[in-house]
């Protein structure tokens, strides 16, 4: 049953019309769920941040690759990370979600001027664009923080010893 | 009385006939309004294709008519993918247009399908003039559903309102496609040029069929 919701999940994700949110731009729910899953080192959790950077991969027309490989970056730092702090508080997850969410933008940034696309287009019309998603992010984040909580409560989904 | 205890009774005996009569009757409605709803789109994208053959016969360029099939997950990009790939003709750089304007550029080709990079995407650049001045300019997207028209100098007549076109220096894009509305300009920050914000004249969020510019075959 979780692999179905997960399923659900990840199609919603990817085709949720981006014209339903303000400026066309729209929360990145893979995201979320990936930073969920790392802050509470959920058991599998490299399956499922290798499908979401999958699916996201192949549903965008960025470099390939670079969702999957982002997505594992902040598993890694926020797995390592959390150890240190209390994560059973929701604005704690909107703020790593918020990090995260930033520096996913820097390293298109970064990966942008490197392999050579033209350009990024006007700065403030990309600092609108993060700062527009990672309101929606932290937004988003919030209210399915609870969701994802009681999923894994309710499937008693492990989480990975350290 | 005895009329009105006939009736019940009928109705009475009647009720499993009239069940089933009921269940058959809510299925044929379904049925039949699952049709119109059918009818009706065929009659919308009867419309939309109608536009988009006056468009082919109008133009002097030889077209690819391409559905759209899937559109971009991602914010920092925006594209979306055509059901036409390279047996269909289609090669990279190829202009992708709507019967309105500009929608963007083919810069991904795999067998039977493509990737359009859009106009409101900021890594595609594109010559531009404004019809109404003549003063020339480069229109690349700013990601938020809007174009930016930069490179205009200081001494350029911009009116709200104004249309941009595309230049065509290039045969990659052909000369007088309209490509949006001017809403809005600013000076830049380095203060030797004006930017114009432009409204894309296509309805980017609502496209369905495209059609695709091939350059080899010109007419």
């Amino acid at each position: 049953m979780p692999i179905l919701y997960l399923l659900l999940y990840f199609v919603l994700s990817i085709s949720l019309p981006a014209e339903l949110f303000l400026f066309n731009i729209r929360p990145d729910l893979l995201l979320i769920l990936i930073i969920f899953t790392a802050l509470f080192n959920l058991k599998r959790c490299i399956y499922i941040v290798f499908f979401a950077g999958l699916f996201k991969d192949i549903a965008s027309g960025s470099f390939f690759g670079l969702n999957i490989f982002c997505f594992a970056l902040w598993v890694l730092i926020v797995s390592q990370v959390s150890r240190n702090f209390y994560k059973d508080n929701k604005y704690i997850f909107s703020a790593v979600v918020a990090v995260a969410t930033i520096a996913n933008y820097l390293i298109y940034i970064i990966l942008n001027s490197v392999f050579g696309k033209t350009g990024l287009g006007e700065a403030r019309f990309l600092f609108m664009t993060i700062l527009v998603e990672v309101m929606y992010n932290v937004l988003f984040s919030y209210f399915l923080f609870d969701v994802f909580k009681r999923v894994v409560k309710r499937y008693r989904i492990p989480q990975q010893t350290r | 009385m005895v009329k009105f205890i006939f009736a019940e009774t009928k109705a009475l005996l009647s009720y499993h006939v009239t069940k089933r009569g009921n269940i058959r009757l809510t299925k044929e409605n379904f049925e039949l309004k699952q049709k119109l709803l059918d009818s009706s789109e065929a009659v919308f994208e009867n419309e939309r294709l109608r536009k988009l053959l006056d468009f082919k016969k109008k133009t002097e360029f030889v077209l690819i008519p391409a559905r759209v099939i899937a559109k971009d997950a991602a914010n920092w990009t925006k594209s979306l993918v055509v059901n036409q790939g390279r047996t269909d003709g289609v090669e990279i750089g190829q202009l992708v247009i709507a019967p309105a304007g500009v929608v963007g550029r083919i810069f991904e080709v795999s067998k039977r399908s493509s990737r359009v990079m859009l106009i409101i995407d900021p890594n595609l650049n594109v010559a531009s003039i404004i019809k109404q001045s003549r003063q020339t300019g480069i229109v690349s997207g700013s990601l938020l559903g809007k174009c930016v028209m930069r490179y205009l100098s200081t001494d350029s007549v911009i009116e709200i309102g104004d249309t941009v076109l595309t230049l065509g220096l290039d045969r990659k894009y052909p000369k007088g496609i309209v490509i949006g509305e001017i809403v809005s300009w600013y000076k830049d920050s380095d203060g030797v040029s004006f930017s114009a914000v432009l409204r894309p004249e296509v309805d980017l969020s609502r496209l369905e069929e495209v059609l695709i510019v091939s350059v080899a075959a010109e007419k």
